[in-house]
Formats: structure tokens, C-alpha cells, sequence
């Protein structure tokens, strides 16, 4: 359950004192009314709501800060949020965005083109903000103004098409509110001031907290707030949701067998996958750097014992183009999946054979030697704790050894397996793929060589270390153009060479963890109304959930 | 007083120590907390945000010693810095109500298996040789075989869980702290009797044989047996000299449980979601939450000596003996 | 230093007729004979998926299956090897540390002695868990680390335990003599004093591994040992990620974690037996030491004069 765990991360520690903070005495909306979520890990919560911390409150961007627009996995559109449209200029140079007309802030005032602008100019003068449009104006972007109270120009130094998605994805401030802070870096924000559905504090405790309505929310809500709860592992999460005391999100293992029956008429899950778990090999160590090696592993992995041991079986193998279908079946090319399939299937046999002919013979203890005379033994690094990884690396190992690859897993912490794998001092590892609105970064943080960071240096980004010069030009190309047809194309192109090369073995897709009671709240997305994502980890992803629910009339 | 002073220096020396190596410890091995941070958390992660969020975290790359002194400036000023994980909330306003909580359920704890351990302990040596005292030792040293977080989960799973008795897990029921009414005080203690019973059942064992054993050596005394001779009754006999003389070596073990309270409980807070500071520390561990961790360790560490020091003072009122000679 | 060796035979005779020692001797006897035996007796590979995924016990596996398919027997008999070689190795190197500790100090007198108790007192002070999930947490997981980290916050309060037996063992009157003989220091100490330490430190040793078996568990149980590993504590670990108690698998749960109980209780039956006929001074030591906290403070320690 690594995504938990990384969840229980994200809120985590720090918290408000129940002594300190607490003086004036607020206001607890009945319990009744909130929707009960599990979002935020552990207890020890504070008092700060900075969407732009890199480990921000979790209810910071997805109740009281929003986008101006939010791109839907679920629906794979870009749906319209604080702006109602954009266009691009001819030249694909300027890209102007026209705001909604009746948005205020939750303290009255209005929302204009202003603090676009200023939110845009407050992240170029502090980098130390963190949001999906940090470090646009070092890349790409050079000037963003107000052409009237509603309109938003943003003018670009290069071509770059892939950057709408981050702009208006990125969450809008209040000027009025922020201009007057004197380092918004460790601003602590405690009363914040959003254009989202819940901005107001009633209650807040250091292992839960509730936030309720936005009396100015440009949009009809039919539910009170929301109620944060904190807890510390996830038997203890489990606990909660089997006895229905969550509405939303949680985890629980193997639903369909302990979660559903309990309650089949409230109880619900859905699991869209819209990431694929990759294995990583370092293609600057020895053999690894062999694309023939790369394929034998891949032809000797059993995908379905990973699903079924580390995610219940809810998931499938990945395909050749290292992309999830769900998300970018628009953008998949059925030939390249057909002719890739025999590389990401399992056949021991066929890899062996493989091997065999490339000349990686078995030395005297079954293992096989390189073409540089060392034997082909590896270790494979995972964080003790994210144990569905944890799981599908135990397999990896075992797979491996049929044929003749010894695999050594070694669990070690998240900070040290985050440096080596950032700075490429690792043999084997897993990866996944961020959530883009097209394949245009997998690709690119998998295969560019721009992307390519010496050994030793870190970036997240290509940790194999595998860079084509072509990928770079075909980019380029995907970059610098606005037609959809011919970005399609390109990406079809690039497919096609993932499949040839490996440059990451794909494994199975990765599901976004959802469940949801309706006992109280109806409304919640699912797989027969699959209008926006259920999982409460993406970001933006609730915003486009909370105008749906209903306080079910008891 | 002399012996006070003594005491005084040696514990601030161990202070001093433990500052120290609380220090040194994470930044002597690979790894660079801002970057592991920042990729943790955030998909958009450039060059130029990681340098600024460096400098926001108090992260440098001074030399190691220069640090320090910073670092011990710092403490005596009581700034510990912004923690990481919550950034950028300060580390005190992560740390201040934990604190609170695991005083009261390590007190709770603490203080019922002291009487209750005591309790059984006497009654055991008193009817010595007994059903009771036959079947007490081992069904006690049973218990406290278990690792705590292993007793603590299947209470959980059975009691909090399956049968719902008890709450599953916060310190009280409402999200701000309730009035100290009647009620208020229920609701507290319903959340408190999960966990503080845990720790009851796995250190209850010591104290009972503890007392049980001392027990026996003051019963065996001639003055009780004299007292007796003299027509004592006793139960008489037994509340007012034995147990009275049994339970000096339990109340020394008291003050340093106190102390060490927050090394024992740190698994039951996390499996019973109590908020104290036994999962922040976790929390501050697997995400290298330096400042946090740092902090969270010097203050246990802080409690234990003044609970050492509690106790040291309250030796020399007991012993004179101490007061002329004493070791550091 | 054999327990037997450091009794009479009355005090033999007394403490293998016990109920309480026969029944911790064959529970302790048994656990450490089939974890010897693991290679011979463990039915299937502990690491690979040899079954269905949290399989009942039944007749193919024993102890039913875990979340990863392993079986849950082969697990147990290849994870109590791994553990109790740990945890004996823990508390023979805290049990030598200590005593080297305690005996240079009984040797050198003086300064060093003054300083080997500043060290001590230091260690005893600061306090144990917390210190142990930090060091865990740096090193790079597996058992040495597991050792290392352990012996250097466990060895504390042996050495004080030593340091007082020895020191109140010198004001006897057969060391007096020895000394007065002209004997020289080191043979005192290796004669003399050495020989009459055994049952406090075979107390202190088994001591020491109820201690390590149970701290071993508790941090491999945070994930902070070698998830890679096979040992009790590891089964913990993976038995509660895998949500066992809530997916009814209670067997991967129920199986390592009496493994862990039932060894530290045959070790505590032996000690509790031990020390009723052993020495009354350290009865009350040992209890203290196990008082509820892992590591009581100096104070809690009956003050041993130091003569002027």
C-alpha cells in the first residue's frame, strides 16, 4: 500500500497544540452534516494552509484554492474551473484565457484578472514556491498581464504547447490578501481567504479537523463541509472504513471480499488506473545498458502474480508503449501494442533463448556473464514500507533467477532509495509516470536526452539514464505545434521507438485507491457515472466531486 | 546540595550529549532531506525552487561545525526551526498538544500498573505459596513476553474494532478538546482505557514481582514476626509495616518509569492513533524530518532527565546517607 | 559461564527440579532446535510463493499461507533462526561490553573509572526507543545494523550492574586478602573477581536477549529492519501490511508473534527461577530494569559506596 503510505506522508506531522490554538472557542458544525474523509496521515496537524508548501495541507488544494482550469483523468478533458476558455495565437506564442464572470473571494471580494497575474508574477519572484506552474518562467513562459478584468494574456519565450496544462492548472491566490505578506515561502496562513467550496476553519484539533462552506462559492453545493480525520497505519484506516465511519476515500484490502459485502447497497469502490508501475534499470550499468537484456527481463517477469499479490487483482498488465490505456486511449497506436506484445508477456523460455543468443552465456553457478565478463548480478532497491512495491520486487528477484539474472532485493529507507535513484547510483528500481494530460512528459522523462542528468547528479526525471536524440527533435515538434492530428502522430512515433528500445520495462498500471459509503452522501463518482476521478490523492480531482454530493434526506 | 549541584551538571552534560549526537547522526549519512522532500510531495521540482527551498528549511552547505554552533544557539534559544514535513508550520506548534497526551496516558499507565502490580505483588507474598502466588509469576511474566505493539494490535483488532467498546483511536471525541466537566472527563477516559491498558498488561509483571519479592524479604524480618507475637492482627501487620517497607523499592522504579514513559508507549500511541508524540516521531523519521526529529528527541530526552533528576532530589530527602557521599 | 557451574548442588538440584525452569528450558529447547533445523525441516522455500495467497492452515501448509503466498511454517522455522542468531549476538556483545566496561573500571580505579561511569550514566540516561528508531534509521537495514544499533544503546545498565558487583565483591575479605598478598590486579580481577560475577552476568545475558528479541521485533516491526529478511519481526511486518487481522489471515499474525512471547517467556521463567535461589541483590535489579521501560536510570540502583 504504497500510495497510502505516501498519502499518510503528505499530511502528516505537526500539529496545532488542543491547548494553544483553540482560545477562541469555535464553532464545531454537528458531525452529521460533514462529509468524513481520510486524506491527511497521522495526527499532529497544524494550523497551516500554504498551498504553495511542498507538503501542503491537503485541504488546501482541493477545497479552498483553485485552478483555472482542471484536467479530468477521469474523462480525459480539460475541464473549465475559474477560466471558461482559452485560445491559442496563431504562432502558438500567446495563449489568452477568459475568467468566469461571477467568482468571489470567500471574503467578498471579487476575482479578477489581477490575481492571476499576481499569483503568476509572486511564484516568479520566490522560487521557493512550490505549484504546478513553478519554474514555467525560467522554461518558457515570459510575461503574464491582464488585458481586462477578465481576460489573461500569457505570452511565451518559446513554443510550448505542453505548458497550458500547467498553467491553468496552476491554483489562483487572493492579491489583496497576499500582497501584504512579507515571505509567503513560510507563510503560515491560518485564515485562508479562497475562491473554493470550504475556506472556513470551525474546528480544528490536532488529529482532525473540520472546514466548512465558502459563503461566496460560485457554484450550488448541497453538503456542509468536509471533516479531516488523521490516522497512523493502515489497519487503523481499514478499522474505519469497514465500520462506515469515512465516506469517503480510505483503503481496505481485497474490497470486493471485506469491504462490499458488508454493505452492498453503500459500500462502493472504484480503482481507474491512469499510471503504469515500471521497472527501472540503470542503462549506464554494464549489461542493463543492453536493450536485449532489458526485454529478456521484461519476457520473464509474471505480471499477473504482482497484480494479484500487491493490488487484489484490480489491475492489468501494462502494454509496450509504457502508457496507461484509460487516460490516453486517444493517444494509443493499436499496432505498436500488438507488435510490442511478446516483450512485456511472460515467456522464461523465450527470454532465455534471447540471451542465450546474444551471447550472455551461464557461467558454472547458473548465472549469467556479461560482455564484459562480470556475472549479471543486481540489487534491487525498494523503501521497506511501500510494500505492494516491496512485493512486486520479491517477484522481480524470483523471475529473474529462472533465467539466470541473480537478484538481490534490498529494502532500504525512502530518503536514501530517493538519492540513489535520483543520482542514478542504482541497478534496479521501480518507477511510475506523473499524471499528465498527454503522454508528451512520460516520454520525454523517460527517453530525451535532455533529460539525461550525468551520474551523480540528482533529477527526478529519467533515472535510467536513456537518451535518443531523435525522441529530442520529435519533442520539439510535439512542442511547437497546436494541430492535434500531428501531435498524435508524433506521439505514435515515439511508441513505437519505446517499444523497440525498453527503455523502462512497464509492469502493470497502478490503480487510483477509492472507495466511498453512500449511507449519507450520494453522489460520488464511480464506474457507471465516471464524470471525475474518485481518488481523493489527485490533486484538483475532489474539486470536480464536491458541487455532485447530496446529504442523502434520511 | 552539593550532591544536587553535582547531579544538576551531570544531567546537563547528558543533555549536552544527546543535543549532540541528535545532530551529527543524520547529517553524517548520505542524502539530502530538501530534495528528497520536495520530490516526495511535489511533481514540479526545478533547480531553482530546491535552492530556495534550502535556504526557507535553514538548510546550508556551511561546514559541519558551523552548523552546530548554529544549532546550539538555536536550542538555548528554544527556536527549533520550521519542520519539513509540515512546513512551514514551526516544529513547536507540531510538537506542543502531543506532549500533553503522552504525559497523561504515560502517567495513567504508569501509575495503575504501579498500584495495581503492587497490589497483586503484596497479596502474593502474603498468602505465599498460595494458588494466587503460584499462578501470578508466570501468567504475568507471560504477558509482559509480548512486544507491545503486538498486544496493542490485537486489543485494537477485538475490542476497539470487532466489538466496538472502546473508541478507535483520538484522545476525545469532539475536535476541540472538550470542557473539563464530568463528561468531558468521561469521554477522555474512554479514550484513554485502549492504550493505557495495553501498557497496564505488558509491564504490570515487574512491578508485581517486584513488590512480591520484597515483600517476602520484609515479612521475613524479625519485627514483623515480633509484631505478630504481640497479638497484631495481620492485616494490620501487613498495611502498616510490610507493604509500607515493600513499596520503597517500587516508588524508586516509579520516578524513572515516569521518565522513560515516552520510550515505552511510543508503539501503543501509533497502533491506537493516540495523539502523542510516539508517531510523530515516526512520522519525523521516514520523512527526514530533521528539525522535527531533532526536536522531539532532545524534549523526550529532556523528560527523562527531569524525571531522573525528580527522583535524585527525592532520594536525598529519603537517604541522608546520599547527601555526604554519592557517585556522578 | 554456565548456570549450573555458578551454583551449589543444592541450588542445582533446586533449580532443574523446578516446574517453572523444566517448562522454560523445553519451550526455549524446542524453538531453538527447530530453528537450528530449518534447512532440514522447513517444507517449502520461505521467500517464493509456494501457495495461494493467505491460505488457511491445512494440511499442504501447516500455518496456513501469507499475503505473498510464503509458507507460514517455513517462514517460522527460517525467521527464528534469523532472529535468535541476532539476538544472542545482541546480548553477547552487550554482555562483553559491559563487562569489559565494568572490569577496567574495577581494574584501573581512579579517573578512568570516574570516566567509564560518566560514559555509562550517559547512556543509562538517554532514553532507549527513540534513540534506537533514529540510529535504525540511518544505517542501511539488515542484521548487522540490527546488532550494532542495539549493543550500543543496550549495554548500559550491565555496566553499571557489573561495576557495583565488583565493587562490592573487592571489599570482601578473601579479594582484601588476595590484595594484601600482593597479588597482582589483573589476576584479581580475572581470578578473583571474574569467576564470582557468573550468575549476575548469566542473569544479565538472558536478560539481554529477552531484551533483543523484543526490540529486534518492534523496529523491524516499524519497517525499520531488512524488509528482505525473513525474521519474526519481519512477519509482523509484512502480516500488518498486508492487513492480516482485518482479512481474517490471523495465522500470519498469531504464528511469529507467540514465536516472540513464547521465547521471551521460557527466558523469563528460567531468570524468575534463577533468581529466587541466585542473588537476592540483583532480584530486585533485574525487576527494576524490566519495571515497565526498557532501561531504568543509575538511580534506580542501590548507591555502591565507593571506598575513599
Amino acid at each position: 500500500m504504497r500510495t497510502s503510505l505516501r498519502a499518510l506522508a503528505l499530511g502528516a506531522l505537526a500539529s496545532v497544540s488542543a491547548f494553544a490554538v483553540t482560545a477562541p472557542a469555535l464553532a464545531e458544525v454537528p458531525l452529521d452534516q460533514l462529509v468524513r474523509i481520510v486524506a491527511e496521515g497521522g495526527n499532529s496537524f497544524t494550523r497551516t494552509f500554504n498551498p504553495f508548501s511542498p507538503t501542503a495541507r491537503w485541504v488546501s488544494t482541493r477545497t479552498m484554492y483553485e485552478p483555472l482550469m482542471i484536467q479530468n483523468y477521469a474523462t480525459g478533458k480539460l475541464d473549465p474551473w475559474l477560466a471558461t476558455a482559452y485560445e491559442w495565437s496563431a504562432d502558438a506564442l500567446s495563449l489568452t484565457v477568459t475568467l468566469r464572470d461571477d467568482v468571489k473571494w470567500s471574503d467578498g471580494q471579487p476575482f479578477s484578472a489581477d490575481d492571476v497575474v499576481f499569483t503568476f508574477e509572486l511564484m516568479k519572484a520566490n522560487p521557493g514556491l512550490i505549484g504546478p506552474a513553478a519554474g514555467a518562467f525560467g522554461q518558457y513562459l515570459s510575461s503574464v498581464e491582464a488585458v481586462d478584468a477578465k481576460t489573461v494574456k500569457f505570452t511565451f519565450s518559446s513554443t510550448y504547447t505542453p505548458g497550458l496544462y500547467s498553467l491553468v492548472d496552476q491554483f489562483i491566490v487572493p492579491k489583496h490578501v497576499w500582497k501584504d505578506v512579507a515571505d509567503p515561502v513560510t507563510f503560515e496562513n491560518p485564515d485562508p481567504v479562497g475562491t473554493g467550496p470550504f475556506t472556513t476553519i470551525d474546528a480544528f484539533g490536532t488529529d482532525r479537523y473540520q472546514v466548512t462552506k465558502n459563503p461566496n462559492y460560485w457554484q450550488p453545493l448541497n453538503i456542509e463541509g468536509v471533516f479531516v480525520q488523521g490516522f497512523n497505519g493502515n489497519d487503523q484506516v481499514s478499522a474505519a472504513t469497514l465500520s462506515g465511519n469515512l465516506d469517503w476515500g480510505g483503503l481496505v484490502p481485497d474490497p470486493d471480499v471485506t469491504f462490499v459485502p458488508l454493505d452492498p447497497e453503500h459500500f462502493g469502490y472504484w480503482w481507474p488506473r491512469t499510471s503504469v508501475v515500471l521497472l527501472l534499470a540503470n542503462t549506464t550499468d554494464g549489461a542493463l545498458g543492453d536493450t536485449v537484456v532489458r526485454k529478456a527481463m521484461s519476457m520473464a517477469l509474471d505480471r499477473q502474480r504482482m497484480i494479484n499479490t500487491g493490488v487484489w487483482g484490480k489491475s492489468v498488465a501494462a502494454n509496450a508503449t509504457g502508457l496507461p490505456e484509460a487516460p490516453f486511449k486517444d493517444w494509443l497506436d493499436p499496432k505498436v501494442i500488438e507488435a510490442g506484445a511478446s516483450w512485456v508477456s511472460m515467456d522464461p523460455d523465450a527470454a532465455n533463448k534471447l540471451l542465450d543468443e546474444a551471447g550472455y552465456a551461464k557461467g558454472a553457478d547458473g548465472i549469467r556473464v556479461g560482455k564484459d565478463g562480470k556475472p549479471l548480478k543486481y540489487d534491487i532497491i525498494v523503501p521497506s514500507g511501500w510494500n505492494d512495491w516491496v512485493s512486486a520486487c520479491q517477484i522481480v528477484a524470483e523471475n529473474l533467477k529462472d533465467i539466470g539474472i541473480d537478484v538481490t532485493l534490498r529494502t532500504t529507507t525512502a530518503d536514501s532509495w530517493t538519492n540513489s535513484t535520483f543520482t542514478g547510483q542504482f541497478q534496479l528500481s521501480l518507477g511510475t509516470a506523473q499524471r499528465t494530460a498527454t503522454p508528451f512528459e512520460f516520454y520525454r522523462n523517460n527517453m530525451a536526452t535532455t533529460s539525461v542528468k550525468p551520474v551523480g547528479e540528482a533529477s527526478p526525471n529519467n533515472q535510467q539514464r536513456y537518451g535518443d536524440p531523435k525522441v529530442d527533435e520529435l519533442l520539439a515538434k510535439f512542442a511547437g505545434s497546436t494541430d492535434a492530428a500531428e501531435q498524435k502522430a508524433i506521439i505514435a512515433e515515439l511508441e513505437g521507438m519505446f517499444s523497440a528500445a525498453a527503455p523502462a520495462i512497464p509492469l502493470y498500471e497502478q490503480p487510483d485507491w477509492g472507495l466511498y459509503n453512500t449511507r449519507r452522501f450520494t453522489g460520488f463518482p464511480n464506474e457507471q457515472d465516471p464524470y471525475a476521478p474518485l481518488s481523493l490523492q489527485m490533486t484538483n480531482g475532489p474539486l470536480l466531486v464536491w458541487p455532485h454530493l447530496a446529504r442523502r434526506a434520511d | 546540595m552539593y550532591y544536587i549541584a553535582k547531579r544538576l551538571a551531570f544531567y546537563v552534560l547528558a543533555a549536552f550529549v544527546a543535543i549532540t549526537v541528535n545532530f551529527f547522526l543524520p547529517r553524517l549519512t548520505p542524502g539530502d532531506p530538501a530534495s528528497t522532500i520536495v520530490a516526495t510531495y511535489s511533481t514540479s521540482l526545478n533547480a531553482e525552487s530546491l535552492a530556495a527551498l534550502k535556504a526557507a528549511y535553514g538548510l546550508t552547505d556551511e561546514p559541519l561545525l558551523q552548523q552546530y554552533v548554529t544549532y546550539l544557539g538555536n536550542v538555548l534559544r528554544g527556536d527549533f526551526g520550521r519542520s519539513l514535513s509540515n512546513f512551514p508550520a514551526p516544529v513547536m506548534a507540531v510538537i506542543g498538544a502531543g506532549f500533553g497526551w503522552s504525559i497523561l496516558l504515560g502517567l495513567t499507565s504508569v501509575l495503575l500498573s504501579f498500584v495495581l502490580g503492587s497490589v497483586l505483588g503484596a497479596i502474593a507474598a502474603w498468602r505465599r505459596g498460595g494458588w494466587f502466588d503460584r499462578l501470578t509469576p508466570p501468567v504475568l511474566l507471560f504477558l509482559g513476553s509480548f512486544p507491545y505493539f503486538f498486544l496493542a494490535l490485537l486489543l485494537f483488532y477485538v475490542f476497539c474494532f470487532k466489538l466496538g467498546w472502546f473508541p478507535m483511536g483520538n484522545a476525545y471525541s469532539s475536535v476541540n478538546p472538550p470542557a473539563l466537566n464530568l463528561q468531558g472527563i468521561g469521554d477522555i477516559l474512554m479514550h484513554l482505557i485502549a492504550p493505557a491498558f495495553t501498557i497496564v498488561l505488558v509491564s504490570l509483571g515487574p512491578w508485581t514481582l517486584n513488590m512480591r519479592n520484597a515483600m517476602i524479604g520484609v515479612l521475613s524480618e524479625d519485627y514483623l514476626t515480633l509484631a505478630e507475637a504481640k497479638g497484631l492482627k495481620p492485616r494490620r501487620v501487613l498495611l502498616s509495616h510490610a507493604v509500607r517497607t515493600a513499596l520503597l523499592p517500587n516508588i524508586t522504579a516509579l520516578g524513572a518509569a515516569v521518565g522513560a514513559v515516552f520510550s515505552g508507549q511510543l508503539l501503543t500511541e501509533i497502533v491506537f492513533t493516540y495523539p502523542g508524540l510516539g508517531y510523530a516521531l515516526m512520522r519525523a523519521v521516514s520523512a527526514v524530518d530533521y528539525p522535527l526529529m531533532q526536536a522531539l528527541f532532545l524534549i523526550i530526552t529532556l523528560s527523562v532527565l527531569a524525571a531522573n533528576f525528580l527522583v535524585d532530589t527525592l532520594y536525598v530527602l529519603l537517604d541522608p546517607r546520599v547527601r555526604t557521599g554519592g557517585e556522578a | 559461564m554456565s548456570l549450573s557451574e555458578t551454583f551449589g548442588a543444592k541450588a542445582r538440584r533446586q533449580l532443574l527440579g523446578s516446574i517453572p525452569v523444566a517448562v522454560g528450558l523445553v519451550i526455549l529447547g524446542a524453538l531453538l532446535a527447530v530453528s537450528a533445523l530449518a534447512q532440514v525441516l522447513a517444507p517449502y522455500n520461505a521467500k517464493r510463493a509456494t501457495g495461494g495467497i493467505n491460505e488457511p492452515p491445512s494440511l499442504a501448509h501447516l500455518f496456513g499461507t501469507t499475503g505473498q503466498g510464503q509458507d507460514v511454517l517455513s517462514q517460522f522455522l527460517y525467521g527464528g533462526q534469523n532472529t535468535l542468531w541476532v539476538a544472542f549476538s545482541i546480548a553477547v556483545l552487550t554482555t562483553l561490553l559491559a563487562l569489559i566496561v565494568a572490569l577496567t573500571a574495577a581494574y584501573f580505579r581512579g579517573w578512568v573509572d570516574d570516566l567509564l561511569t560518566l560514559v555509562t550514566n550517559v547512556f543509562l540516561v538517554i532514553p532507549g526507543l527513540p534513540l534506537v528508531v533514529v540510529l535504525a534509521a540511518f544505517l542501511p537495514p539488515g542484521p548487522l545494523t540490527m546488532i550494532m544499533v542495539l549493543t550500543i544503546t543496550g549495554w548500559a545498565f550491565g555496566a553499571r550492574l557489573f561495576r557495583s558487583q565488583a565493587l562490592s565483591l573487592r571489599e570482601r575479605e578473601f579479594i582484601a586478602a588476595a590484595e594484601d598478598v600482593g597479588e597482582s590486579r589483573w589476576r584479581i580481577v580475572a581470578v578473583e573477581l571474574l569467576p564470582n560475577m557468573g550468575s549476575v552476568v548469566a542473569a544479565y545475558f538472558v536478560n539481554q536477549v529477552i531484551f533483543a528479541i523484543t526490540a529486534q521485533a518492534s523496529l523491524e516491526f516499524l519497517g525499520l529492519g531488512d524488509g528482505g529478511q525473513i525474521t519474526w519481526g519481519s512477519m509482523l511486518f509484512w502480516a500488518q501490511n498486508s492487513s492480516a487481522l482485518i482479512r481474517g489471515a490471523w495465522w500470519t499474525f498469531v504464528v511469529p508473534g507467540m514465536a516472540i512471547a513464547l521465547t521471551a517467556f521460557s527466558l523469563a521463567l528460567i531468570n524468575n527461577a534463577v533468581d529466587e535461589i541466585g542473588n537476592p541483590r540483583l532480584r530486585a535489579d533485574r525487576l527494576l530494569r524490566r519495571a515497565g521501560v526498557s532501561k531504568p536510570s543509575a538511580t534506580l540502583m542501590t548507591p555502591v559506596k565507593r571506598d575513599a
